[in-house]
């Protein structure tokens, strides 16, 4: 499910591998990004970082897999 | 060039007293005192020249256990300066009237007795070294020392200065400069030989307040009251509770000890203040001590002594006996806990913010560092000292960490860190960006 030009509050990450985390305005809780590859988790975290500390707005793609709500795709906007 | 002073770290006798003071009552005493006092300062060359050696090959002390048994020895130079002199009392012999070698002998017990039953510590160096002592040392001798091997009392003139044994606390200095010798061996010089000075009033206090059974509260937290003469306008040679204030005399002059990172002195003199810039970290053991309360050698005299054993390097600055100090409290008290809490609080209350290990919060990123090889990257934290490197736990992970680094560096955003020691070094190992 999009949820659509929304403020990132906060990100999270740590130096274990596909490792990443973030709150979106209106989206309740964490949301891990989905760990499915190194490189895909640091670029969308990348993207969130961006967007939380420039204040810049996303659209992000919320995906439940395996019974767990996890960022899958987003747009800086 | 003064007895207790050189152009090199190593070459240095540690004194009790500053060379400062004698050099203004070397300017301000009446010709006798100036006399004694240029004496005090005259060039030992050979005497400093065995401090570099001993200094030099000295290494940490071992963990293996060593047969405990106090070895005291005091000699007499019998106001010459040959030493260690002609022996005077061994262990176990008698008092002998003689007051210096008498209080010299007790003092060296109560020492070892500190280390021993509160801190396990067999000696000086651990190992049960054998613990020797000079008193009568040259004629009218204002000043004591530890020379690398043994320590060493002078008479004092009688006129300004008592004998220097007269002061336990003097005598827990001078020994406390060979405890840290076999330890942290820290350098003679600038932020380390402050702390270097600051150790040896801590545990020289400490010895004394246990002699006397003072709490914390109780304790007067000078260093050496009772060895000037009267008619001196001097409590003693340093207040650990107020720097600044022991000593206002027109002939040794005015105490210069700061007691705050705002005031610290940063000239060349006193080997870049070695004897001044100590006021700042002993004013932090003060309140941290006050603040746990009771009795300071147990909490508090804990902290500060496993610090100097296992955390600390011959280079270690102010930045690192404070978090050091902060992460070991945390360790014996737990986090957060009202011990640790004390000893942030003496740290703030002298101006360091103390960085313990786990979560450092709200912090600014100062200065973030990568280089083309894997797993590669490092940065500097509002608050913490050194540089602090990513924990290359993945290749990715390091990624990631590092990007909100930029991130936030790059946006003036603050973050929490938490911080790991890993394999001795201290690294960044998670991180929000706020």
């Amino acid at each position: 499910m999009w949820h659509s030009n929304k403020l990132v509050k906060y990100t999270y990450t740590a130096t274990v591998s596909k490792f990443g985390y973030a709150i979106v305005e209106d989206v309740n809780g964490w949301k891990q990004i989905y760990p499915s590859t190194p490189d895909g988790v640091s670029n969308l975290f990348g993207l969130l970082s961006v967007a939380k500390a420039s204040n810049r707005r996303v659209n992000v793609f919320i995906q439940e897999i395996n019974s767990v709500d996890y960022i899958t795709q987003a747009y800086l906007v | 060039m003064s007895h207790c002073e050189s152009h090199h770290e190593h070459d240095a006798l540690l004194c009790i007293l500053p060379p400062y003071m004698l050099e203004n009552l070397a300017e301000h005493g009446t010709a006798a005192e100036k006399k004694l006092a240029r004496q005090a300062l005259a060039d030992a060359s050979a005497v400093r020249a065995e401090r570099s050696a001993i200094a030099s090959r000295t290494t940490r002390s071992p963990r293996a256990a060593a047969a405990v048994a106090k070895r005291r020895t005091i000699y007499s130079a019998n106001n010459g300066t040959q030493l260690p002199g002609t022996k005077v009392r061994g262990e176990g012999q008698s008092a002998t009237g003689d007051a210096s070698v008498d209080e010299a002998y007790d003092g060296a017990g109560a020492t070892f007795d500190l280390y021993h039953d509160v801190y396990s510590r067999n000696s000086i160096d651990n190992q049960g070294m054998e613990l020797i002592s000079t008193v009568h040392y040259n004629q009218n001798y204002n000043n004591a020392f530890w020379n690398g091997q043994q320590m060493t009392y002078g008479d004092g003139d009688g006129n300004l200065f008592n004998r220097f044994t007269i002061a336990i606390d003097i005598i827990g200095h001078e020994m406390t400069h060979g405890v840290v010798q076999h330890e942290a061996n820290l350098v003679y010089q600038n932020q380390p030989g402050a702390l270097n000075e600051s150790f040896a009033d801590v545990f020289g206090s400490l010895v004394k307040q246990r002699s006397l059974n003072h709490t914390a509260a109780q304790a007067d937290w000078l260093i050496g009251a009772g060895l000037f003469a009267s008619g001196v306008n001097a409590q003693g040679i340093r207040s650990m509770k107020a720097p600044g204030t022991a000593y206002d005399d027109p002939k040794i002059g005015k105490d210069p000890q700061p007691a705050h990172m705002n005031d610290i002195y940063t000239g060349s003199g006193d080997h870049g203040g070695v004897h001044i810039n100590s006021g700042i970290p002993n004013r932090a053991f003060y309140i941290a001590a006050t603040q746990i309360g009771g009795y300071a050698w147990e909490k508090a005299g804990r902290i500060w002594y496993e610090t100097l054993r296992d955390k600390l390097a011959a280079n270690s600055d102010f930045q690192t006996a404070a978090n050091e100090t902060y992460n070991v409290a945390g360790a014996l008290y737990g986090i957060n806990s009202a011990e640790q809490q004390a000893v942030r609080n003496g740290w703030e209350a002298v101006g360091l913010s103390v960085a313990g290990l786990g979560w450092q919060t709200n912090r600014l990123v100062r200065y973030v560092f990568s280089t083309y090889a894997s797993k590669s990257a490092y940065a500097i934290i509002e608050g913490v000292s050194g540089w602090l490197k990513v924990h290359p736990e993945s290749a990715d992970g390091v990624s990631n960490v590092l990007k909100a680094l930029e991130i936030a560096k790059a946006f003036d955003r603050r973050v929490n860190v938490y911080l790991q020691n890993i394999n001795g070094a201290n690294c960044i190992t998670r991180i929000y960006l706020l």
